[in-house]
């Protein structure tokens, strides 16, 4: 059968590659097949590989050793554009749109059609009118590209890329920053092109969505190729195990004795909030639980957080904190009261970059680091060390935090507010983009928090994320908290979904 | 169905990920190479370039600079650029020349006067970049305009001659007959803002906001301090370095710090490594970017190029410097990568 696909649509084929960039190897001679018409998924840990064979399969990156084959002829790709020219296109996770310039010149950067030496904006404005009919994208072709939804903008650069008479698309990551209705759009897209001849390759961390839209796995670990394999009757406990190396234990935290939703006292009383999306939101929150706030993206629950950390203005409520008024005014004064803020953007606010993991660990109580003026690099120093060992943080300290993993970077975030003493942290899609392993670490820390008394309000857009860590939950649909405080024994991920939507 | 499998290892070790431990060097290596390159040619070329005497002068000569590039540092570190300090000189120089000529307080009201100008100048960008929200160039632009007409109003553009010989002697005078006061002043001025950007937590805070500003307000920083802090300490030094060319000078001189000039402490600051985006840099470097600016002007005095020529090879070195600094720090690989896969 591969055979007949092969030669309807061709096949594209690595063959013992290799790429180091210093003496350790990232990806270790590896080989497999993508053909036309099949969707292949590629898994495994930040740091397996998968984005460098992303990258060498997209030209960005030359390989070290071992050969491409396209259509069984060997190819080389120097840069991202010969590699286009072959009809291999790569949709980045950070996408590569023009925010401020129109659709239209988006779609034709760089390849305008022009007449007399110049641009023809009737010829391009029609062409992208039928290319987004064809892909059922409804967005207007004169508007900035920019006042796209996420989705949207990830639909219009694989439109520009099929429209480059790409005949492998290569996405990576493109749920990452997606609603629950924006995905299942993406899922059945690829799918579509798929049956129309494409062949498609996603890259994710999301296992659920790989079995459900891939008919080939392959899972890279330490540069190696784990499972290369049919989906078959894989499970995401099979998937889990190859790219982990190890059975996951039968989910421990769910297991684990039931905590009642409420009990504790009331530590925070919300009373009619509104800020940004939010919409006058009551809550109760006690204290030593993980309250789970789920919802799309910008449903209001992320807002209700920055509200809390005083970033984000209030248009109205109440808040009193142990018993008395709490008026957030700025991180300082959230800080001061025991807040810590994790953003869903680590990236953009999370950290500083060019900082050593040390120092950003104690950079939000700096002061308790310092003897008079001076900084107090020993402190500082052993309580680093305290930190990365109680969340296995498994880097050298004095390594700048830009250069670590995603997991890794967000535990040394929530470093910084453990180290701040911070007794309510408000998380923010704690696990975007990190990987199974450290998703799991950062699961048991949450829980691990919450037993020794911490409370934690948790926004995600990830059900079963929810439903693993929360005691409680409060479903958020446009703004309004349409399902308040469900125990976590009573919470379905059907009726949260239905509730949210 | 073709299914590989390796046998599944303990989860992720850090063998692969963690770097190996070697030792570092400082990140002030490369412009220290640049110098003593530089001081080697000379001394190739003139074959007496470094002699007591010419260094001795050629230190003198990079006072001002160095202590202007000093005070770009702090501005820098936070992400914001300080155009005034050029200005700050002439009028500190000025009101340190009005006080001592026209008050009883003598050469330490003097001395205070010119850094008190200084200071006032750099609190006022300080405050109107952090609460106007305006870009430092543009505020540092306009106290630029601002400090430079004050002394020449002041003056009518004439220098204010200075007699006081304790003043002067700032400029002039000599520690054991050897080392030029100026000089001695002006390491100390950078020993200490090097201590106080390296070993406070104040220090850790303006990386901090240079690096992420937005991840330091999450975390508690002051923003409004630290900015307003930076750029008065920027104005304080930059008016040191006022009294310091006007007791060289003997007199206030109400075009001092203008011209070509301008750019000078920025320019050494940035040849000595510290970022024009902020959050990363040290004094250390920063000042030896100054010193590596001064010696090629001295060396091309010393070697009698013509001064029509002199900008151009400075402007050639800025270059070159900033060039191999971004190679070293691994962008250039990077950007090489991009353009064209080339092995480097």
């Amino acid at each position: 059968m591969s055979a007949v696909l092969a030669e309807r649509g061709g096949s594209l084929a690595l063959s013992g590659i290799v790429k180091r960039y210093d003496a350790a190897p990232v990806v270790r001679g590896i080989g497999f097949t993508l053909r036309a018409g099949r969707v292949t998924a590629l898994l495994g840990h930040n740091g397996a590989g998968k984005s460098t064979v992303l990258k060498i399969l997209g030209g960005a990156e030359r390989p070290t050793g071992g050969t491409i084959l396209l259509d069984g002829a060997p190819v080389g790709f120097a840069t991202p554009r010969e590699a286009e020219a072959h009809g291999i296109a790569v949709v980045w996770q950070e996408l590569r749109i023009i925010e401020n310039l129109t659709l239209v010149r988006n779609f034709f950067l760089n390849r305008e059609i022009t007449r007399a030496g110049l641009v023809d904006r009737a010829a391009m404005r029609a062409h992208v009118v039928r290319a987004l009919a064809a892909h059922g994208l409804d967005a207007d072709p004169d508007a900035p590209a920019g006042d796209l939804s996420p989705g949207d903008r990830q639909m219009l650069e694989i439109i520009i890329a099929l429209d480059k008479g790409s005949r492998f698309l290569l996405l990576d990551e493109p749920t990452s920053a997606l609603n629950a209705s924006e995905i299942t759009r993406l899922l059945e897209t690829v799918r579509r092109l798929a049956a129309a001849g494409t062949c498609v390759v996603i890259v994710t961390h999301k296992l659920g969505e790989a079995l459900a839209v891939a008919d080939h796995v392959v899972v890279m670990k330490d540069g190696d190729i784990a499972l290369d394999a049919e989906r078959g009757e894989l499970s995401e406990a099979d998937l889990a195990y190859y790219i982990t190396g190890h059975r996951r234990e039968a989910t421990p935290l769910a297991e684990a004795a039931p905590r009642s939703a409420f009990g504790g006292d009331t530590m925070l009383d919300i009373r009619d909030l509104s800020a940004g999306n939010c919409l006058d939101a009551s809550l109760e929150i006690h204290a030593g639980r993980v309250v789970g706030l789920y919802g799309v993206a910008g449903a209001g629950q992320v807002d209700l957080l920055e509200a809390l950390f005083g970033v984000r203005k209030l248009r109205g409520g109440r808040i009193t904190l142990n018993g008395t008024p709490y008026i957030p005014s700025t991180p300082r004064a959230a800080l001061a009261r025991g807040f810590g803020f994790l953003t869903d953007d680590r990236k953009r606010n999370g950290f500083i970059p060019d900082m050593t993991i040390s120092k950003n660990i104690v950079l939000a109580s700096i002061r308790r680091f310092a003897r008079g003026p001076w900084f107090d690099a020993d402190a500082c120093d052993i309580q680093a060390k305290a930190m990365a060992s109680r969340l296995a943080i498994r880097s050298p300290l004095t390594m700048h935090v830009r250069r670590l993993s995603g997991g890794n970077q967000q535990k040394v975030i929530f470093a910084k507010w453990v180290t701040a003493k911070s007794r309510i942290l408000l998380l923010a899609e704690p696990t975007k983009g990190v990987d199974i392993g450290a998703k799991a670490e950062i699961h048991g820390l949450i829980r691990e928090l919450a037993a020794s008394g911490d409370t934690l309000l948790v926004c995600s857009s990830e059900i079963e994320e929810i439903l693993e860590i929360a005691d409680v939950v409060h479903v958020f649909r446009h703004g309004v908290c349409a399902g308040q405080g469900i125990p976590r024994a009573e919470a379905e991920a059907k009726s949260l979904l239905a509730l949210s939507l | 169905m073709a299914r590989t499998e390796t046998t599944p290892t303990p989860p992720a070790t850090p063998s692969a990920a963690a770097p190996r431990k070697s030792f570092r060097l400082p990140p002030e290596t490369g412009i220290f190479i640049i110098l003593a390159l530089i001081m080697g040619g000379m001394e190739l070329l003139t074959g007496n370039f470094l002699t007591v005497g010419n260094i001795s002068t050629l230190l003198v000569n990079t006072i001002t600079i160095g202590l202007l590039a000093v005070s770009e540092t702090f501005v820098l570190l936070i992400g914001g650029i300080d155009l005034s300090v050029g200005a700050v000189q002439a009028l500190s120089g000025v009101a340190a020349a009005v006080v001592i000529n026209h008050t009883p307080l003598g050469w330490p009201g003097a001395i205070l006067a010119g850094i008190l100008a200084g200071a006032a100048i750099g609190f006022i960008n300080g405050a109107i970049t952090h609460y106007v929200n305006v870009p430092s160039f543009i505020t540092t632009f306009a106290t630029l305009g601002v400090a430079a007409s004050i002394p020449l109003i002041v003056t009518q553009a004439n220098p204010i001659p200075i007699f006081d010989n304790t003043f002067n002697a700032l400029g002039q005078g000599y520690v054991l007959k050897i080392i030029p006061i100026g000089v001695l002043i002006m390491l100390l001025i950078a020993a200490i803002a090097h201590v106080v950007l390296s070993r406070t937590a104040f220090g850790v805070k303006v990386y901090a906001v240079g690096g992420n500003r937005h991840s330091a307000y999450l975390a508690g920083v002051n923003l409004a301090r630290i900015d307003i802090l930076c750029f008065t300490l920027s104005g304080t030094i930059a008016g040191f370095a006022g009294v310091i060319l006007a007791a060289r000078l003997a007199s206030g001189y109400p075009t001092a710090g203008s011209g070509a000039s301008l750019f000078d402490g920025i320019a050494s600051a940035v040849v000595g490594g510290v970022s024009l985006f902020g959050g990363s840099g040290s004094v250390a470097g920063a000042l030896l970017g100054a010193i590596v600016i001064g010696t090629l002007t001295e060396g091309m005095d010393v070697l009698d190029l013509n001064t029509y020529w002199q900008p151009l090879v400075i402007g050639v070195v800025i270059l070159l410097a900033v060039t191999l600094d971004t190679w070293k720090s691994g962008l250039f690989r990077t950007l090489m990568r991009r353009i064209g896969g080339a092995k480097v």
